[in-house]
Parts: C-alpha cells; structure tokens; sequence
C-alpha cells in the first residue's frame, strides 16, 4: 500500500477531498436511503392503513347485520390494487367473517408463504396495529359502530414492488455517487494546483537557490492567501541571506585584510625589535668588557640573558605564526635517518650531562635509512619533544625510539617515540597541552618557563607531515610523547656513501662532492655581449667574474636584487647568473621584477640561479619562478662553462675547448696534512690551475677579499650568535660557507652549514659550540689558505 | 352465550398480549364460557334464533339510521324504542340488548306497550303481527316523520312501512322501503342500503 507521506502534495489534495466527497456522499446516501426505506414503509403502510379503514368502514354494516357474502364483495374491491396480497375481516368476537385474496401472479408467490390463520392478530388489535414481515406489511384495525368494535379487519401488503422501486432508488443513487465522485475527481484535479502549483513553484525554487547558490533569486507571489505570504517571507529570507553573505565576505575581507596586516606587522615587529635588540645586546656585551664591579658585571649579565631569552621568545612567536598562518610548508629532500638523530642527541650531551641523566637513542631495525622529506623540521620537532623531556626530568633517563610501523613501495611510516622519567602531565591536562601558549599550569610556566608554544609548533608540523601527536603520561612517573609519519623512500643514488657509521658524525656534507674529473671549459671569445653577475658576497662575485674573464667573457655586477633588476633594465644581458639569498630583493623577487619588465618587450634574458641551497625541490621552485636554468654552489668552470654554452650557443662562432692538464703537484694531498685537512684538494687545485703565473696577484687579492669579508662575517655571526638571532645567524653562515666552500676552505663551510641548519631550525641551543667550533676552523682555513699562498708561489 | 355476547357488547377484555400462549389460552377459555364451538362465519344464525336476530338487528339499526336533532328534546334526552307486546320473545331480547346501551349520548330505552298518544316520542316503532292492524292505516304518516318502522310482518314495506325484517333464504335480510324512506327525515348508511334489500313504491318511486 503506497503510505500516505509519499503521496505529492497535488495526489494529496485529491485524495483527501476524493475522501471528503466519498464520505459525505456516501453517509449522506446511507441516510437518504434509510429515510427513504422508512417513509416508504411507512407511508405504505399508512395507505394500507387507510385502506383498511375504508373498507371496514363499508363493511361495518355487514357485520352488524351479519352479511358477509356483501362483505367478501366490499374486500373483493381490492383486487385492484396489486400491492394487496390479502385481507380479512373477523368479527368482534376474532372469528373470521370473510377473506380475500389477490389472484394476480405476483401476489401468488407470497401467499404461499403467508400463515393462513391470523386471527390471533385481529384479536390483539383494538386501535391500527402495524406488522412488518420480510415480505409484506400487515395492518389490522378495528371496524367500529359507533364507539364500538364490531370487528377487524387485516390488510395483508405485498412489498416486492416496494422493494422493487427502492432498489431502483438504491441504484439511482448509487449512478448519483459515482458521478459526483468523478465530477469532484476532475474539479479536485483542476484546481488542486491553485496551491500545489505554488508550492511546487517554490520547491523548484528552493531547489535551485540550494544547487546554483543563487541568492538573487525572487518569487513572485501569485495570491494574497498563506502562499502569498509563504512566497515573500521566502523572498525574504533570501534578501536576508544575500544581505547577510555580503556582510560576510565583506567581514571575510577584512577579516583577511587585518591577518595579512598581522603578518606584516609581526615581521615588522620582528625586525624592529630585533635591530634594537642587537643594539642593547651588543652594547651590553661591551660594557661587560670594560671595568665594572661585581654588581654591575651582574646587573649586565642579567641584561644579556633577558635579551636572549625576549629573542628567542620572538623567534617562537614567528614560527607559531607562519604555521598558523599555513605559510610553513614542508620540503622534499633526501636525508638520512641516523646522522639525522644523532645530531640531535649531541645537541643535549651538555645539559644531559649537566642535569646527571642518561639520554638513549634507539633505531629499531628495520627502517630505511635513506629518506625524502623535510628533515630540517623532523629535527626542529625532535629537539623540541627532546628539549621539554630534558626541562622536565630531574632524574632517571630520556629515551627516543625510532620504529618502522608500515611500508609501502613508495613511502615508510616512522613511529617517534620520546620517552621521560620527569614529572609527567595530569591526566586532565592531557588535551590542553598541545594548545599554543598553555603549559600543564601556570606554576610549570613560573617553575620552568618557556613559552609554552613548543609543543604547539611540534604538533602543527606532525600534522603538516600527516601524523598526529599523541601523549601518555602519569603524574610523576612520566610522559610518552610519540607521532608516526610517512616519509618518502629514495630510489635517489646517493653520492655519499649510504651507510655511515652511526657513532661517527657525517664528515662529508653536500658541499664537498664535486670531485671534478676534468677541467675543460669552453671559451666563448666572439661573444659581443655581457654576462650579470648578481651577488652579495663580494667573494663569489670575484670569483665568478674571474672566471667568467677567463672564458672572454664581459661582466657586470649587482650586489643585490634591485641592482639587478636596475642594470637588467638598462641593458640586454646575455645571460644573467643570479645568486638566490640576497638581502633586500632576493634572487626570486629580482627575477619576477625582470621578468614583469620584460613582458613589455619582445625578449627573455635567460636567468640561471646559482644557490648553495642544493636541495631537491629548490630546481622546481627556480624554473617555477621563471628562472632557465640552475647551478649550485661551489661551481667549477666546468660546470659555469657548460651552463653559459646551453644559453648563448648560438652567438659563439668557434669555441674552444681547453683541457687543463693536471699540472699543479704543489698543493698535493698527501704533502701537507693540515691543508688537506682543512682544504678541499679539489677545489684547491681548480683555483691554483684557474690563476696561475700571471694572475697570480688576483688570486692573492680574492684570498684577501675573503678573508676580510669572513672577518666581517665572523664579527656579525658573533654578534647573532650572542643574541640568538636566527635569522642573522642563518644570512652570516649562509654567506661565509659559500664563500669558503669557493677558497676550499671546506672546514668553514661545513661547520658554517651546521650553524646554517640549525638556525633555519630555529634551534640555538648549540650555537655557541659550533661558534667556537668555526671560530678553529677559521683560523685554521687562514692559515691553510696563507701556506698555500707561499708555496704556489714557490711552486709557480 | 347470551345475546349480548352475540352482538360483542359483553366481550371478554380484548386480548393486547401478543403472546401466543396466552392468546391462545384465553381463546380456550372464551370458547370454553361460551359454550360453543363456533366454526364457520355462516353458521350464526343457525345458533340464534330469528327473535334474537331481529332485535340485534333493530339494535343496529340506531346504528346505521341518522335522526334530525328535532328528533330529540335535548341531547341526554333517551332513544326510545317503541313496541307492542312486552312479552313478545323479540321485545323481551330487545331489551335485553339495549339494556345501559347510549348511542351518541342518548341512553337507550325500551316502552312495551307504548303510549299510542305520545308516538312521537319513539325514534324505532316495531310492529309484530298483533299489532299491524291497528297502525297499518297510520303507516305511510308515521313513516314521513322521525320514525323509523320496523316490522317482521310480510308486505309491511308494500303498506308504507319503512323497514321489514323477513328470512330470505337462510337468513334474515331488512327491507328498505326506499321511496318511503326519501319522504321521511331519517337517514339510512349506504352501507346498511348495500346489504339491504330495495323497495320502490311504483307510484311513489317516480315522484322527484
């Protein structure tokens, strides 16, 4: 049975007045019909009635005078009417006078069926008394002379024919209902759509307001009823909604318009009160320098380390912006696993050892050990999670568990787990301790400071990696923190070794790999135009325009990105080789403010970034960014030959190539042990063979550059180390390494690229050490760099 | 079963039960005071004399007979039934019959031997054979005024009498002198004329 609720609103309307007119008629048909049996019966009987009177009338002087042969006469009258079956008059004693009966056929049928004797009937009856059997009606009345019953008489009715008019009644009506059932059928059809039209009108509307998002939509109502009304409150409340989704989006606006005004104003703020930072921090460590008593060496101490501590705090802020901001992503990059952790466990070999705890590190086999992903923030989580073990053990062990947890063809799930011994989180704590700014309490804050943004930094980036950050802990026994990851599985040949000794760090960085095979360069001597040179580092700008002279090639240089983007607007470059950190305008803004510029001309100046960012993803980001080519840093001629030939190839008539020969044997390896190690014997030997005899005074003059510009670079690395300033640690060692990696001094640039790292991890605990670290190296490299002096000089 | 029973002026209490049970035990009983076995319509005057007859029948005739209101002093002023010989079996039934009887308030008297002096005041005359001699001669005046003469002598209708009472075949049928009965003030039922056998004096009957 289809239920009622599925039926639509126009079957609805129908059926329930289909309902109401089958109802109606039919009750009222029922009715009819009742009365009608009964009036019909009675008046029936009421005419027999009279009838009998009638005749008892006439024959009551047959009784009187004992007549009954006139008598039958008076009752045979009535065999003209047919709906007369029989009758009979008794006399007053109930003895039957005389009888009649119809001889017509269809009265034949019912006599036969009719009791004969009746006269228990007449004897019962003084005043008119009325029987109604199945098939007839007997009416027996008295016949009075005067006041005096001097008899009866019975009538006996037939009512087939009764029966016979009230089914043709019956079906006359039952023709009435069933066209009135029709007629109410097709009005009810016509005009139900006075209100399911409307209402579907309305759906239809509603529908498409819901599936188009619509809101300029309007109604228009057809009828001043509850429609009507319906119609324009629906109007209504589309206004309303349209009203209120301009409100929204103009709210989204400037919504969006004070974050960006947030971001802008915190990276303000940040410089601003960073430069003055420095300023007091510098200033103070001067002043502790010079003559002071005890209290005021106190009282500038203090001043340093509260600078130190409102720095880093910044430094917090900014992260925990840029995440929440969504301006963090994560890069792609090939890493591995276990020099990943242990440098990160020797970050806290000093307060480890300080606080008397034992910290553990376990690699539980198997887990790949070559990984692509963003180690960078792997670690910054690590120190993080291992940094709070550490300020909140006083006793017992720290343990960092690394597991494979699932594997697939293309990605690893790593489970980190960092295990404490310390002070544990209640267990109503648990679920607020990853919120920015919250500590277990506010007394943990006052006992242990931090600014409780660590936690929520670290859970943000698992949760950039796709993990989650999960918590166990017990009040006084201790905490569990663990996460579980999925990094990429490198098919990447590795050009270090894979596998390196766990207990032994990673002697070799990125930066030393280029053991160059040959060196062969072409020489581009009927190239008419010039080459840009923009670079910050006025090493590597001498660098690269030497070696640039010595292909035939002219040069100009920038220092920086709007010089750049100046001297490209001046003049149509050949080639324009662009260091990618620069301050001011970097290598990405330069390149898109001259790729903007030249949109209005009819050329493109092939750019090529040259960057000791060597990371996987950064290729992609350059030649995104509108960049042609790509060349990392340190370079040999080689390899600058090579790019520049990919780009003004056509314009050389005649290029030649010039094989080098392995002439040098003064800076041999095995000769001097200091120098090979602090001095790359590749990348020495391409700098003696590229300036030897007569440019000999230029190389003398690029050591000196070096040299002065690193003892700038020392000064202001110093200087932000001091400060825990990230970001001028990270611009400082970002430039040295570069140039140390260029004068060989691969020491330099390895120690400069640690510092480098962790900066950009935003992690100083260790800044200091690998300062001082830098500082042997340095002065190690100088001293290297000056032996060679002598000795090529000699030697040449 | 007296003649009262035979007229039903002294009937049992009509039976309103519709019980069959008691309908039928009161029936027996009825029967069983009557009497009688009363079986065909046509076997009652085969139970009752003719005098017994005749004096129900004058009994009825107040019935079936309409008199002026001069025909009465004033309206509790009696029917009176006139007739000869007191000790005639139909006047002694007579009387019997009429006895605490009223017709429309008028209380039903019997004067045997009636006061030939004061003959208006009778509403029936009944005449038998002893006393037709004497009133023969006054019958054709008797019969124009309010009196209704009944006799069960022959030829009584053919002397100007207005009704004869004679055994026709198995029973007794009245004789209405219809000519006469035009002339007199009296009404007599259609009913009572259709049982009724028709005199038409030929002379008189062509008169309007």
């Amino acid at each position: 049975m289809i239920h009622i609720k599925n039926l639509s609103i126009s079957q609805k309307i129908i059926a329930i007045v289909m309902l109401i007119s089958f109802g109606v008629l039919l009750s009222l048909t029922i009715i009819y019909g009742y009365f009608s049996w009964q009036t019909n019966h009675k008046s029936f009987a009421n005419s027999l009635s009279v009838l009998g009177k009638t005749i008892g009338v006439n024959a009551s002087a047959t009784l009187a005078f004992k007549d009954p042969v006139t008598a039958k006469e008076i009752l045979a009258a009535l065999q003209s009417n047919s709906d007369i079956a029989s009758a009979q008059i008794f006399d007053e004693n109930g003895e039957i006078f005389t009888t009649f009966q119809s001889t017509s056929p269809a009265n034949q049928a019912l006599l036969t069926v009719m009791p004969t004797d009746r006269m228990e009937q007449a004897r019962i009856s003084d005043t008119t008394t009325t029987v109604f059997h199945p098939n007839y009606i007997d009416v027996i009345q008295p016949i009075l002379i005067g006041n005096r019953p001097a008899g009866y008489i019975s009538v006996q009715g037939n009512i087939s024919a009764l029966y016979e008019g009230f089914r043709k009644q019956l079906a006359f009506m039952g023709i009435l209902l069933v066209s009135a059932i029709i007629i109410s059928y097709l009005l009810a059809r016509r005009l139900q759509a006075v209100i399911s039209g409307p209402i579907s009108e309305l759906a239809n509307s509603m529908q498409s307001v819901s599936d188009e998002n619509d809101y300029a939509l309007r109604l228009t109502p057809r009828s001043n009823d509850e429609l009507g009304s319906l119609f324009n409150s629906f109007n209504l409340m589309l206004e309303h909604i349209q009203n209120r989704d301009e409100a929204i989006e103009e709210a989204k606006n400037i919504a969006e318009t004070a974050n960006r005004s947030k971001s802008e104003f915190l990276a303000n703020m940040s410089h601003e009160i960073r430069t003055p930072m420095n300023g007091v921090l510098g200033m103070a460590e001067l002043l502790e320098n010079t003559e002071l008593n005890d209290t005021q060496i106190n009282y500038v101490q203090t001043i340093r380390r509260s600078g130190k501590t409102l720095v880093s705090v910044i430094n917090d802020i900014l992260d925990f912006s840029k995440v929440e901001a969504g301006q963090l992503t994560l890069e792609e990059q090939p890493f591995e696993l276990s020099p990943l952790i242990e440098h990160v466990l020797e970050l806290f070999k000093e307060p480890v050892n300080k606080k008397k705890l034992e910290l553990v590190g376990h690699i539980i086999e198997p887990v790949p050990s070559h990984l692509l992903g963003d180690g960078m923030r792997l670690t910054q989580v690590l120190i993080n999670l291992i940094g709070n073990a550490v300020k909140f053990t006083h006793q017992g062990k720290i343990t960092l568990k690394v597991s494979l947890k699932n594997e697939s063809s293309q990605q690893a799930w790593l489970c980190f787990s960092v295990n404490d011994t310390g002070i544990g989180i209640a267990q109503d704590k648990l679920g607020t301790i990853f919120e920015a700014f919250r500590q277990a309490d506010g007394s943990t804050s006052r006992q242990y400071g931090g600014t409780g943004l660590g936690l929520a930094i670290s859970s943000q980036l698992i949760g950039l990696f796709g993990g989650d950050l999960q918590v166990d802990s017990k009040s006084g026994i201790g905490s569990t923190f663990s996460f579980t990851i999925p990094f990429g599985k490198t098919n990447v040949i590795q050009l270090n070794p894979p596998s390196v000794e766990p207990s032994k760090p990673a002697k070799e960085t990125d930066l030393a790999h280029k053991t160059p095979s040959a060196l062969s360069y072409a020489a581009f001597t009927n190239f008419n135009g010039k080459i840009l040179v923009v670079e910050d580092n006025p090493v590597n700008q001498m660098l690269a325009c030497d070696m640039l002279e010595q292909m035939g090639i002219e040069t100009d240089v920038a220092n920086n990105g709007r010089e750049a983007f100046e001297a490209a607007t001046k003049y149509r470059y050949g080639l324009i080789l662009m260091d990618i950190q620069m301050p001011k305008i970097d290598g990405l803004e330069a390149t898109a403010l001259i790729r903007a510029h030249e949109s209005k001309l009819a050329y493109n100046t092939p750019i090529a970034a040259l960057t000791a960012n060597a990371m996987t993803g950064d290729k992609e980001i350059f030649l995104s960014s509108g960049m042609d080519d790509y060349l990392s840093k340190p370079f040999h001629m080689k390899d600058l030959s090579a790019l520049i030939s990919r780009w003004i190839n056509s314009e050389v008539s005649s290029s030649k190539a010039v094989e080098k020969t392995n002439a040098v044997g003064t800076t041999d390896a095995s000769a001097d042990d200091i120098t090979t190690i602090v001095l790359d014997p590749a990348t020495l030997k391409s700098l003696t063979d590229h300036y030897r005899g007569d440019k000999w005074p230029r190389f003398e003059k690029l050591l000196a550059m070096y040299t002065k510009s690193a003892d700038q670079l020392m000064v202001s690395l110093q200087q932000a180390v001091e400060n825990a300033d990230a970001e001028a640690i990270y611009q400082a060692a970002h430039s040295l390494k570069s140039s140390s990696a260029n004068l060989a001094a691969m020491q330099v640039a390895k120690t400069c690229g640690q510092l480098e790292a962790e900066a950009r991890a935003k992690n100083l605990t260790f800044a200091n050490e690998h300062f001082e670290t830098l500082k042997s190296d340095y002065k190690n490299a100088c001293d290297a760099l000056n032996k060679i002096d002598h000795s090529t000089e000699t030697n040449l | 079963m007296n003649i009262k029973q035979f007229i039903g002026l002294k009937l049992p209490p009509i039976v309103r039960t519709t019980s069959l049970k008691k309908l039928i035990a009161k029936l027996s009983a009825f029967c069983f005071v009557a009497g009688l076995s009363i079986t065909t319509p046509l076997s009652f005057s085969a139970n009752f004399a003719d005098h017994e007859i005749k004096a129900v029948f004058l009994f009825n005739f107040a019935n079936f007979v309409r008199w002026p209101d001069e025909a009465f002093v004033d309206e509790s002023s009696p029917f009176v039934f006139c007739a000869g010989n007191p000790q005639s079996p139909t006047i002694d039934a007579l009387n019997k019959v009429i006895q605490g009887e009223n017709i429309n308030g008028h209380q039903l008297i019997l004067k045997a031997p009636f006061n030939p002096a004061a003959l208006t005041d009778c509403h029936i005359l009944f005449l038998e054979d002893a006393d037709i001699a004497e009133y023969q001669h006054q019958l054709p005046g008797l019969s124009t005024r309010e009196i209704l003469t009944v006799s069960d002598t022959n030829n009584f209708v053919s002397s100007g009498g207005l009704i004869e009472l004679i055994p026709n075949k198995s029973r007794i049928q009245p004789t209405i002198n219809i000519s006469q009965l035009e002339q007199s003030k009296l009404k007599v039922s259609s009913t009572l004329l259709r049982l009724a056998k028709i005199y038409r004096v030929p002379s008189l009957g062509s008169k309007p």
